[in-house]
């Protein structure tokens, strides 16, 4: 039996296809459209993020105070910035215990390891609150080994904001 | 800036680490000098004006410490002897030949001070030293440091009472032993010892101690 829907496809003819001319046109606009709708979406978006960053932002009158202590390890070989900061969160927990350390806010912001010395030596900044700096000195100074290397910490110098804590840094080398 | 000495560190032929080495970082660190006092030995080359030659006797009996103390004395600048043992403390202190009694409450704060001890240190001008490595060792052991920061605070408040002389030292056997001053001053901030308190037992005192001041006090007293 033949089933009468069953239609062999047909070529159609130039006149039913549409213009690729006008087919280009569409597409241009549509693409501006896009461009133009993204773009709207962008500045919203920023507009957003400034006043987030300005909800998010504690005003600088509100900060805590803080110091950045910046110190030089020698150590038998190199250690890694993890293993360090890792060590110096240990030393003053031990020493000063939760509440002791909380108070503290440290954290460590940089360490680079020298590769021109055969002995590893680093230097590196550490971020405490103004008040805590001679018991994070004592912190520092308590620690004796990393990783099982040997290390003795000194401190190099003190200074109130990162700019003047890295002149120190690029000072002592 | 006072002058900082460290009156006990070891070295070759003790340890591995050579005289010049220490000396180099003690340097760095921002110490005047360095004492050597090597155990029952003696530093033979003297190899700049910032090292002194010392010796650290340590025995177990009495007799063996006065007999060595009488072998050193006058031939070295700094006798220091190996506390610990309260037998041994208690020959150190009562001995006025001797400069520095080293650790009097051990390595691992098992030996003790006594009011008694500490009026013959203050006497015969018997330096007392609180050894800061063993603070710095013990961290990983809690309860240990906590044992020896206690006996520290005591001894702390006899050597105040009766006006004895104290130092800092480190004991440091490598130059990672070895603390800067200023590091030095906030590890004895731990047991209570202020900060000019630690300076001058950093500085003022070890000086005293290389020159004999107290012990040339005593001698213009007794004149």
């Amino acid at each position: 039996m033949k089933n009468p829907n069953f239609k062999y496809y047909q070529i159609p003819s130039k006149s039913q296809l549409p213009n690729p001319k006008q087919v280009k046109i569409k597409q241009k606009v549509g693409a501006k459209l896009v461009v133009l709708g993204f773009r709207i979406c962008l500045v919203v978006l920023v507009c957003i993020g400034m006043y987030w960053d300005l909800m998010l932002y504690l005003p600088p009158s509100l900060r805590g105070r803080r110091r950045y202590i910046v110190f030089e390890v020698i150590s038998e070989r190199g250690i890694d910035k993890k293993a360090l900061l890792k060590e110096i969160l240990d030393s003053i927990y031990s020493l000063y215990g939760d509440v002791g350390a909380s108070e503290s806010k440290l954290w460590l912001i940089g360490y680079d390891k020298r590769k021109d010395t055969d002995i590893g030596t680093g230097r590196g900044i550490l971020r405490c609150a103004h008040d805590k700096v001679e018991e994070v000195r004592a912190a520092l100074a308590c620690i004796h080994s990393v990783n099982e290397a040997m290390v003795g910490i000194r401190v190099i110098g003190i200074s109130g904001t990162i700019k003047g804590a890295t002149r120190l840094r690029r000072q002592f080398l | 800036m006072p002058n900082f000495i460290d009156l006990n560190v070891h070295a070759y032929p003790e340890t591995d680490v050579p005289v010049e080495e220490m000396l180099r970082v003690a340097k760095r660190y921002g110490y005047a000098g360095i004492a050597i006092t090597n155990h029952n030995e003696v530093l033979n080359n003297k190899v700049s004006n910032s090292i002194f030659s010392g010796v650290e006797i340590r025995t177990n009996s009495v007799a063996e410490l006065k007999r060595k103390l009488k072998h050193h004395w006058g031939k070295e600048t700094l006798l220091a002897v190996h506390g610990g043992n309260e037998k041994i403390n208690r020959a150190a202190l009562e001995d006025s030949r001797v400069d520095i009694l080293a650790h009097p409450c051990g390595e691992k704060g098992e030996g003790e001070l006594n009011h008694v001890l500490v009026r013959y240190a203050a006497k015969n001008g018997v330096a007392i030293d609180f050894n800061l490595n063993a603070i710095i060792q013990s961290s990983s052991r809690r309860s240990e440091r906590a044992r020896i920061l206690s006996k520290m605070q005591e001894n702390l408040k006899l050597v105040r009472k009766y006006k004895a002389p104290m130092i800092l030292t480190s004991n440091a056997r490598s130059i990672y032993d070895l603390r800067a001053p200023r590091e030095m001053i906030a590890l004895a901030s731990l047991f209570g010892m202020r900060k000019e308190e630690a300076v001058l037992a950093l500085s003022d005192i070890p000086t005293g101690v290389l020159e004999k001041k107290w012990k040339k006090e005593k001698e213009v007293e007794i004149i």
